[in-house]
Parts: structure tokens; C-alpha cells; sequence
């Protein structure tokens, strides 16, 4: 949901994303070209943490944006975790908690693992396979409900279950067992191929039941990782100090080099750009997940001293323009079409921030996912717009004289200028434009609601994992159209496409799946339902005392937290 | 006066009411659900019922009015089955995001606004009168119209802009640690070494109004008779200024001063957001980005009492100071 802020205010976290390949062409070689390699670095030390904002959530059951998701793996470990490394390898998920990434029975609706034995928690005792299991089922619970919802919705027989808090019989949900201390395993009502990433998510992270402390759980989570929290004032400050019974030798995905980490809450982002590029004192050891501030990646770029301390990429996101496929001018095949010809993709990306904001997209699958593949089903002089094959389709259409369309904008200043320049270039082909402004926010609500939305909405997504099946399914099937919160903000409903996806979610070869995810995001621009905009790219800067630090892609293209080092 | 004051508080409290009842009723005005914000990506209707359901927002308006006065005076649990946490009276609810107690939040952000406040209000009195107190007693001399100057350009600058300027120049420059609020308690001396910068950045702006203000009091009072007859009695020029110029010329700025420090208590947003002390007034923001009604009510609520009580303090000050003003 926070990708929905970006497209906002450009400064919110952003969704557990992920992504692969092409990284380094698509970001003019900046990660390629650096010498960082996964975890080695030195002991010791202070990192400090610099946000815009508070954590949304640190309570595994809850948590589920990037800043967060990246965080939190200082505190506590899951069933798998992602690689810690630059580019495409850091896509790959790697064992945990468990000794591998999963076995799947049943044609992958039995998934099992077996806890590496020996792992503590922060006071010494030993972490169980009940433990993740308690934290699967708090998930269910009404109190904490902000969390991924891949797992719990998947499980058999659990349409009773309201959680630990109000589990009377207390005998838990029968589809996770746990014959013994080691051994998990999970029943789930449909093929589950890819579980191992879900996995990843912070949903599966142990919670001992006698830990628990419901809502509050949030602000002191119990430490499975190499940190724990020594002091954290909601909205202010956080201080990280070692967990010492975490041991090294089983966790292969985090370094963990400085012994403190100390956030800074709530800051501006103005004060943040300064202080990183002013790099003076304690800030030397800083990061921060917060984005440059579009005025500040000239000066980044520009200047040497700055530069070496850069990071830029695709931050695993995608922006498009959805068309109401269900309702007035826009349910019209041709008409549609015609906005795609007539579109000014160059000069929306412009008004939005130019190439340092993203790359013009022509397809809704990000580039650092498998499934994505180079095409352009209207390409136009320029790649801004063909008024004339826009208009003949017009005429085609039966419309000879041009049709009116609306056009859903938030009152941002950065959203009113594409909408203006669109405004401008679909006129061109005589599509007239009315911008039906909206306050921020109540941007969300309004597109998300399919009885009151414009025709033309823009819309972002960051996949929870790189698959496409965390892209397309939430976004365009007839199942994915709610009444409020409606995420297909296309309306697209097509059965042969939810046949499509059907097929590719019970595939167990990925590269199976994938090779259908690629017609599909053909079919959504053959259809024309979304005008792809571009996919996003993220630019941080950090202390030139931080070392290893690279963009890691399953959130959102920013550092490497737990494989820093500050010595 | 103390009838009066009695009466005043009882003034203030039926103010809170309106105020409650206002903020409210804006609140449901807006067409923005809550719910949405903590249903996540991929909300089903029943996920949204659960968290209305969580949240409280499914009752109706007036039961939700019930339920949050009801907490004021009674106090208010929260939760389900086994986790129940109790919200003891007088009860201003927990945040819809964190879940946190309103009241833990603002008295955890509380003392950071006040040490922004004071130190500031102490600094901008000194910077404004003194230099309002020389323009005055020679006005049109090159002094007084530089003074002017100053206050003039110093008003016109955008807090967002000085604050930002002294960072740049003092410590991205400077060399200087970026400041980062520490606790009175923890260590006075890094307390006000941290809070300069903010008091400075806060002070520069309104010291002007004050410089301005004092001048033109002064200016004024000093063409009294009254002061004609000091001067005329062999009275110093200094006593005279001090006993009997600025003894008139102040009553008016404490009502100012009063309202300002006020308003300031309620939260000095751009300030704290600038160098890093999250307070009251960016406490207020979040909580209206997050649609957070128990945390937006709270705060409201709060800054309104504030803010009705240092008018009542400027009240009772005003009419000690100035003889002619008496309690009715």
C-alpha cells in the first residue's frame, strides 16, 4: 500500500518489493561498476539510521512495507531470507531459519521445513518450529491486521479462526503442524509454487507465545537475529545492541558488522539530504532508506566526493496509467488504443522528474523480474505520441470528431503537471481531457472505489517478491475488483486471462510460469488496459565511513542494512 | 480574582466541548476511512469489516462520540479475548496506527515542543525588547532605522528557510554535529547545546515582531504627558525609560507574548521537523497523513488547552500589570 504514497508524495516506504536482472543496464552501470561483494566487512562500531519516519510496523505479524521489512531483519529471522548481495543474486532466497528452502508434496500444497537446531533467541532459549507457528496464527488476528496476506489465506481450514487472542479451545489452526521441535509443515488450499519467497516475509519470523504482548508487541519484538532493542521511542529514536546468542555460523545472509545501530526518527528529508551529503561527525556512519530529494541527485551526481558515496537503480517498481475498461468512452477497445498511441510517454516522464525518477516503461513487468522482456506493441516518434494513427483509430471507433475522457489527478504539484502534459498530447489526437483533481489524501479512496473513479487513473506497484504472480494476479483479475480498495484500478476482467494466471500460479517450474506471465503483460497492452509509464528508480546516499553498502532489490533498491559495516 | 478565575476555567471547559464535538464532526466529514489505511494491499471487504471492527469505526457517529467521552471520564479497554490492555480515565483513546495510548504520545512529545518553546521565548524577549528599547528612544537615528531594517527583511523569512540556512552554514559548513534532542534530564548542558539552533531559528523570526512592537509602544508612550512631568522632575533618562516607559508600554506585548507561546506550545512543526525533534506539532501532521481520528483529537484537544490557558494567564497577568483593568 505505501507504493500508492509514492505516486503521492514520493517519500513513504514502499511495499516489500523484489526484483531482478538487467539491473545494471537499466541503471547506467552504477552497481555494476562498484566493488562491493556480499558480507565482508569489520566489527565494530556505531551505524546510524536516518528516516523521514517512524517504522510502520516492527511486529512481524504487521509488517509488511520496505523500510521495515529491510530493518527488521536485524531483529528477528524467518523460515527463508534473501541472499545478501548486489543485483540479480540478491533476489535469491536463501535458508534461514530452516536448513533449506523448503520440500513441497502434493503438488506443491504440502510445504515442509526443518529448523537448523541450536538457533537462540535473545535470552538464550532455543527457537521451535511452534514458535513460527504462533506467529503465523497471531497474523490471523483482528488486532494486528496490516501484514502480508499469502500465508494465512492459503491455509486449510482456518475460515473460524480469529487468532491466539480469541482461541478459546487454544489449540491453534490444524493445517501448520509441528510433529517435533525442528519440523514445520504447512497445508494450503492451492498450489503454493513459489512459498520459499513468501517465506521470506516477515509473517513466518518465531514468536514465543509467553513473549507475546499483543499490540505492543510492535514497539519490543523479541530478538531471533543478530540485534536486539535496547531502547525505542515510537516516533524518535531507536537504539540496537547485540543479541548475543545469536551465532554467526548459522546465518548466512547477515553480517551484522557494527555492535550499534542507532536510529533517528522523524526527520526531514531536507536535513537528511544535508546531513548525508555534508557528511560530517557521526553522520559518516549513516544511511538512510529515504530518497534523495530530486534536488539534491544533481549535486550527488556532480560532485566526485558525493558520487562515490551514491547508490541509484530501479527500485523495483512500475507506474502506469490504468483505463477503466468497464465504463463510458474508455470501455471502447479503439479508444483505448488510440490513448495509447496518443500517449506523451516522454513527456509525462519529464513533468514526473525526468530519467532520474525512472525508465519509460512499455510493459507492466518490471525489468528485474524474470518474466519481463523488452516490447512495444505502439511505438510512436519518439516514444511521444502518434496523433494521426491515434485519430484514425478514433475514427474507427466511430468517433471522427474525438471523444471526451476524464482524468484522475492528486493536487500535487509533480501529478498536476502530467496530467497537464497529457492533457496536452492526447489533444492532439482529439481526445479531450477533463482533470478531475483530488486531494491526496483521499486519492487512494477515490480511484479505488470503481462506482466513483475517472476513466484515466494513475497507479504503482512494487511486486512482494520477484514473480510475477505478485504482480498481475493482484492487479488484473476479475477477482482482484473490490468495491473499496480496489486495486484492479483497470477493472480489467478477462476469463481467459484469470484461466492464464490460474495455470501459471499451479506451475512448479518457474521459468514454465514465467513464459505465460510474458504473453500475459502482452495481452494487458494488446487489450489496452494500462498506458505503462515507467518503472521507478531509487538514489541514496550514505557516510563514507559505511562500507558494503549496494541497493538491495527485494526493498526497493535501498541499502543493505544488516550487511553494512561502519570499521 | 478568584471568582474570576473559577469562572474562566469553567469558560474553558465548556470551550473543550465545543472543541471536541468540532473536531469530531469535521473528522466524519471527511469522506477518508481509517480502515483503509491499515487493511493493506490487498483489501477484501471482509479484511475492512475487521478492521472497522478493530478500530471502532463501524458504530455509529454518536455511539463512537459516546465511547470516546465516555473514556475521558471512565476510562476505556481495548483489545480482544486475552489481550486486553486497559486506557485508564481520563482516557483520550489509542492511535488507530500504533496502537499507542494518545495520552503516553503526547506526553512523551510534550517536553521536546516545551524546550523548544521556552528556550526560544526567552530569546526572542531579549533580542526584541532590547533592541525595540534602543530603536525607540532614538528613533529616525541610523541606528533605529537599521534595527527596523533587520526586522523588517527577518520577518519575511520563512522559518523552513532560516532553519535550513543555519544547518547549511553552521554544521554542514561548520563542521558542527547536526543537533539531536537529549532530555533536561539527562544532561542540561547538552539539552540547551543541542536547542540552540532551533531557539535561534524560532527567536530570529519572532524577536522582529517584538523589536517592532516594542518600538512602536515605546515610541508612543514616550510622548505621554506623564513622562514630560518624569523628565521635568530631574528624573534620570534611564529610570524614566525603565519605571515609567516601558512600565506602560508592556502590558500590551504580555497578551501577545501570552497567545504566541501558546500557540507555540501547541507545536512548532517546521522547527522540530527541520532539525530532528519530533514534538507536538509533528505529531498533529502524522496523525492527520495517517487519518489517526484518536491521535488528531487528542492533540486538538490538547493545543486547545493550552492555548485556553495561556489566555487566561494573559488575562490575569494583564490585569495585575495594568491598574486600570480589574476583575469583573
Amino acid at each position: 500500500m505505501s507504493v500508492r504514497f509514492r505516486l503521492v508524495g514520493r517519500n513513504a516506504g514502499v511495499l516489500l518489493g523484489v526484483a531482478s536482472l538487467a539491473l545494471t543496464a537499466a541503471c547506467g552501470g552504477s552497481t555494476a561498476t562498484k566493488k562491493n561483494t556480499a558480507a565482508k566487512g569489520t566489527k565494530g562500531g556505531t551505524l546510524y539510521y536516518l528516516s523521514i519516519s517512524d517504522f510502520e510496523h516492527l511486529d512481524p505479524a504487521r509488517n509488511y512495507v520496505t523500510d521495515s521489512g529491510d530493518f527488521s531483519r536485524l531483529l528477528y529471522r524467518t523460515l527463508t531470507t534473501y541472499k545478501s548481495a548486489p543485483g540479480l543474486e540478491g533476489t535469491k532466497v536463501v535458508p534461514d531459519l530452516a536448513t533449506d528452502l523448503g520440500t513441497p508434496s502434493e503438488g506443491n500444497k504440502v510445504w515442509k521445513f526443518t529448523l537448523k537446531q541450536g538457533l537462540k533467541y535473545e535470552d538464550g532459549t532455543e527457537i521451535v518450529a511452534a514458535d513460527v507457528k504462533y506467529g503465523v496464527e497471531r497474523t490471523f488476528s483482528e488486532l494486528l491486521p496490516e501484514g502480508a496476506p499469502y500465508i494465512h489465506q492459503s491455509l486449510v481450514n482456518t475460515e473460524k479462526y480469529t487468532g491466539p487472542y480469541t482461541d478459546k479451545a487454544k489449540k491453534g489452526i490444524s493445517s501448520i503442524e509441528t510433529p517435533d521441535k525442528y519440523t514445520i509443515i504447512f497445508h494450503f488450499t492451492k498450489p503454493f509454487s513459489d512459498f520459499s519467497y513468501a517465506a521470506a516475509l516477515p509473517g513466518t519470523a518465531p514468536v514465543p507465545q509467553t513473549k507475546d504482548t499483543g499490540v505492543k508487541y510492535d514497539a519490543r519484538p523479541f530478538s531471533s537475529g543478530p540485534y536486539k532493542i535496547d531502547t525505542y521511542v515510537r516516533g524518535k529514536s531507536i537504539k540496537l545492541i547485540r543479541n548475543p546468542f545469536w551465532d554467526p555460523k548459522t546465518d548466512s545472509a547477515r553480517g551484522a558488522f557494527p555492535d550499534v545501530i542507532e536510529g533517528s526518527l522523524g526527520l526531514d528529508e531536507a536535513s537528511i539530504d544535508q546531513r548525508l551529503l555534508a557528511d560530517n561527525g557521526d553522520d559518516q556512519a549513516a544511511i538512510t532508506f529515504t530518497a534523495l530529494t530530486p534536488e539534491s541527485i544533481a549535486r550527488a551526481k556532480t560532485t566526485p566526493s558525493i558520487k562515490s558515496r551514491l547508490e541509484t537503480g530501479l527500485d523495483g517498481g512500475v507506474y502506469y496509467a490504468a483505463l477503466n475498461t468497464a465504463r463510458n468512452a474508455t470501455k471502447n477497445l479503439k479508444v483505448r488504443q488510440a490513448i495509447e498511441y496518443a500517449y506523451p510517454r516522454k513527456d509525462q516522464l519529464t513533468a514526473a522528474g525526468g530519467v532520474t525518477i525512472g525508465d519509460p516503461a512499455h510493459g507492466v513487468l518490471v525489468p528485474t523480474l524474470p518474466a519481463h522482456h523488452d516490447f512495444n506493441l505502439y511505438p510512436s516518434p519518439n516514444d511521444n505520441g502518434d496523433p494521426d494513427k491515434a485519430k484514425a483509430l478514433l475514427a474507427e471507433a466511430g468517433f471522427p470528431n474525438g471523444v471526451s475522457v476524464t482524468y484522475g489527478a492528486s493536487t500535487s504539484a509533480t501529478a498536476q503537471k502530467v496530467a497537464a502534459v497529457v492533457k496536452q498530447g492526447l489533444a492532439k489526437a482529439g481526445i479531450k481531457v477533463t482533470i478531475i483533481s483530488i486531494d491526496p489524501s483521499k486519492f487512494y479512496d477515490t480511484i479505488g472505489t470503481p462506482a466513483t473513479q475517472p476513466d484515466i487513473v494513475g497507479y504503482g506497484w512494487i511486486p512482494d517478491w520477484p514473480s510475477a504472480s505478485t504482480v498481475l494476479p493482484p492487479l488484473f483479475t476479475c477477482e482482484a475488483i473490490k468495491p473499496q480498495g480496489n486495486n484492479n484500478v483497470a477493472n480489467y476482467c478477462n476469463k481467459d486471462f484469470d484461466a492464464k494466471i490460474a495455470e501459471a500460479g499451479s506451475l512448479a517450474d518457474q521459468t514454465k510460469a514465467d513464459v505465460i506471465y510474458a504473453e500475459l503483460d502482452k495481452k494487458l497492452l494488446e487489450d489496452a488496459a494500462v498506458v505503462p509509464r515507467f518503472f521507478s528508480k531509487t538514489a541514496n546516499v550514505h557516510g563514507s565511513l559505511v562500507k558494503n553498502t549496494y541497493p538491495e532489490l527485494p526493498f526497493g533498491g535501498q541499502i543493505d542494512i544488516a550487511n553494512v559495516s561502519v570499521k | 480574582m478568584g471568582r474570576y478565575i473559577i469562572r474562566r476555567l469553567l469558560a474553558v471547559a465548556l470551550l473543550m466541548v465545543v472543541i471536541l464535538v468540532t473536531t469530531f464532526g469535521i473528522f466524519f466529514a471527511i469522506p477518508s476511512d481509517p480502515a483503509l489505511r491499515s487493511c493493506g494491499r490487498y483489501c477484501s471487504p471482509e479484511k475492512i469489516a475487521q478492521v472497522r471492527h478493530k478500530l471502532g469505526t463501524d458504530k455509529s457517529i454518536y455511539e463512537q462520540f459516546w465511547l470516546y467521552s465516555k473514556g475521558l471520564v471512565q476510562g476505556r479497554d481495548f483489545g480482544e479475548g486475552t489481550e486486553i490492555n486497559h486506557c485508564p480515565a481520563p482516557c483520550l483513546g489509542v492511535s488507530f496506527k500504533t496502537d499507542i495510548p494518545v495520552r503516553e504520545s503526547i506526553e512523551q512529545n510534550f517536553p521536546v515542543t516545551f524546550s523548544i518553546a521556552i528556550g526560544a521565548a526567552v530569546l526572542w524577549l531579549i533580542a526584541g525588547i532590547t533592541t525595540g528599547v534602543i530603536s525607540a528612544l532614538k528613533p529616525r537615528s541610523k541606528l533605529d532605522r537599521g534595527i527596523v531594517a533587520v526586522a523588517t527583511a527577518s520577518l519575511s523569512l520563512p522559518t523552513q528557510f532560516v532553519g535550513l540556512m543555519l544547518l547549511y552554514v553552521v554544521c554542514a559548513k561548520g563542521g558542527v554535529q547536526f543537533p539531536k534532542y537529549v532530555p533536561f534530564a539527562d544532561n542540561p548542558l547538552l539539552w540547551a547545546k543541542n536547542l540552540l539552533l532551533p531557539w535561534i531559528t524560532l527567536a530570529f523570526i519572532s524577536s522582529a515582531i517584538y523589536t517592532r512592537l516594542t518600538r512602536s509602544q515605546l515610541v508612543e508612550v514616550m510622548h505621554e504627558d506623564y513622562i514630560r512631568t518624569a523628565r521635568g522632575k530631574g528624573m534620570t533618562e534611564r529610570r524614566t525609560v525603565y519605571k515609567h516607559g516601558l512600565r506602560a508600554a508592556l502590558p500590551p506585548m504580555i497578551v501577545i507574548f501570552g497567545l504566541d507561546i501558546g500557540a507555540l506550545l501547541g507545536g512548532a512543526i517546521i522547527t522540530e521537523r527541520i532539525f530532528g525533534m519530533p514534538g507536538l506539532g509533528t505529531l498533529a501532521v502524522k496523525s492527520i497523513n495517517d487519518v489517526d481520528l484518536p491521535v488528531i483529537l487528542g492533540v486538538t484537544l490538547f493545543g486547545a488547552f493550552i492555548v485556553l490557558m495561556a489566555n487566561l494567564v494573559v488575562d490575569v497577568l494583564y490585569a495585575l500589570t495594568d491598574p486600570k483593568i480589574t476583575f469583573s
